[in-house]
């Protein structure tokens, strides 16, 4: 069914701009391109209001305003590795994922600033999977030597896994050509990254 | 492709259909008038008869928990804080308006198969039990003959996961002998604490969902819809009442943050068909109607 507005007369320009939006609307998914299973995506469409983020999709402005956060926040946990480590390996290890992250959050804000998202983080406060809160900051901090690799490997593996499934979601789900490059290169950094995560674990 | 250069072609042709309207409009009303010729009193609109109550109850018990949000993060399993999910048993990230509808649901209506999902409260970690969820469907303007129902599509965000501090939090918080803006100290031994929030029910009239989940909604003013969100909806309001283990409140955490982060999302699953007549029935026909599209009092 149908729900028709009530026509009142001196809303012109407002009836405009909601006809703006409904072809907008009407466009995105010629101009989009997202394939993906018809029953499974998301409508990306919905989301759109301004030519500004004309070319993305809810998946897509939800992906980057996560993995924004998602990046920042392991690098946190990735900065005290080298002072509560002795072992080279894991120096190493994180070394080589932090100078990843560093580079995918040039990117990711680079998007985020092209489509014109708010450099806000939504996720401030919430525990969620992959993501490291203040709270594993703090028993981080407090472990050394063996008790601290053992944790950081966690933390570093939850924290990978959940962002190949991320990246994958993003693949399937995404709508922005761009945005899904950026999620398939992360997608396998973090298929590199649990390679290694699996031989500093092998030797004790 | 460009956006920019698709619409200032297709502008053109959208302004004469914009024009044509108002005509529309003010034939209809000259119709109307002349139909009702005589009468002095029927443009009485503002007077709809009295009717203590202008309501149905969607009532549903939770069935799941993930950490996805299908409004704000569409496609994405996992990217959410926790929610816990009443209504449709599959509202999961990848859920959009048109796999929900025609599905199983866990509320007393069978043919709302709906999404509504809010954050996870915990004791100490421990999920809080919720005992059946009742989301009202209400009258938000003064003429509830007036109240359309949810279009087909139709998301929405209610309240503020940002909300800075108790004093700015939009709902209320009660049990037994308590009612405030926080959680109280303690409750009574078997007294659930409830927490309620009501939605704006004035639509755009156009957008099923916006970039920010809220604003093809506005509040009413003064009983009536705004000129600029001119289509009243039904007023969503939850009631949400959690068992706790003791009397105490400590140790309760939203997983979204504090009392105040409360906020719920509703995805329209709802057999278009069904709800055109709960809000006729029970909403427009000034009733009190139960989980089930009844009223005893006023059948």
């Amino acid at each position: 069914m149908t729900v028709v507005p009530p026509r009142r007369p001196g809303t012109g320009p407002a009836r405009l701009s909601a006809l703006l939006a409904g072809l907008l609307l009407a466009l995105v998914p010629a101009a989009g391109c997202a394939p993906g299973p018809a029953t499974e995506s998301p409508a990306p469409a919905l989301v759109v209001s301004t030519p500004a983020t004309a070319t993305l999709g809810g998946t897509d402005a939800a992906w980057i305003q996560l993995m924004i956060p998602m990046n920042e926040q392991v690098l946190k946990a990735l900065d005290l590795v080298p002072g509560q480590t002795t072992d080279e390996r894991i120096r190493d290890l994180a070394g080589r994922i932090a100078a990843g992250r560093r580079a995918e959050l040039d990117d990711l804000r680079r998007l985020r600033g092209s489509a014109g998202l708010p450099a806000v983080n939504q996720h401030e406060g919430h525990e969620l999977p992959g993501m490291v809160i203040p709270a594993d900051l703090v028993v981080l901090r407090s472990l050394r030597a063996a008790a601290f690799d053992r944790a950081v490997r966690d933390t570093l593996r939850e924290h990978v896994e959940q962002g190949a499934r991320l990246a994958d979601a993003e693949q399937t789900n995404g709508a922005d050509p761009e945005t899904r490059r950026l999620a398939e290169r992360m997608r396998q950094t973090r298929v590199t990254e649990l390679g290694w995560l699996r031989r500093t674990t092998a030797t004790p | 492709m460009s956006l920019r250069s698709l619409l200032s072609r297709a502008v053109p042709g959208g302004r004469r259909r914009v024009v044509a309207r108002p005509l529309t409009a003010v034939f209809l009303s000259v119709v109307v008038i002349a139909a009702v010729g005589g009468n002095g009193t029927a443009f009485a609109a503002d007077d709809p008869p009295f009717a203590q109550y202008q309501e149905a109850h969607a009532n549903c018990d939770v069935n799941h928990r993930l950490s996805d949000d299908p409004i704000v993060f569409p496609g994405l399993p996992g990217a959410s804080h926790n929610h816990t999910f009443i209504g449709n048993p599959t509202t999961n990230a990848n859920s959009t308006p048109q796999s929900l509808v025609g599905g199983a649901t866990s509320c007393q209506d069978t043919l709302d198969a709906s999404g509504y999902w809010f954050p996870t409260l915990s004791q100490n970690g421990a999920p809080v039990p919720n005992s059946i969820v009742t989301v009202y469907y209400k009258a938000g303007v003064k003429d509830y003959r007036t109240v359309k129902p949810f279009p087909a599509g139709f998301k929405l965000l209610v309240g503020d996961v940002k909300t800075p501090d108790a004093a700015h939090f939009g709902g209320s918080w009660s049990c037994t002998g308590y009612k405030g803006n926080d959680w109280p100290a303690s409750c009574p031994s078997g007294s659930s604490l409830v927490v309620r929030l009501k939605a704006p029910s004035c639509w755009d009239g156009v957008h099923l969902d916006v970039p920010d989940h809220k604003s093809h909604m506005a509040w009413p003013v003064s009983g009536v819809c705004p000129a600029d969100h001119p289509v009243p909806l039904p007023m969503l309001e939850i009631k949400l009442p959690y068992k706790l283990a003791g009397t105490s409140t400590a140790g309760l955490a939203y997983s979204s943050g504090a009392s105040y982060s409360f906020h719920y999302d509703f995805m329209n699953g709802w057999n278009a068909a069904r709800q055109a007549y709960v809000v006729a029935y029970c909403i427009n026909g000034g009733r009190q109607c139960n989980g089930y599209g009844e009223d005893p009092k006023k059948p």
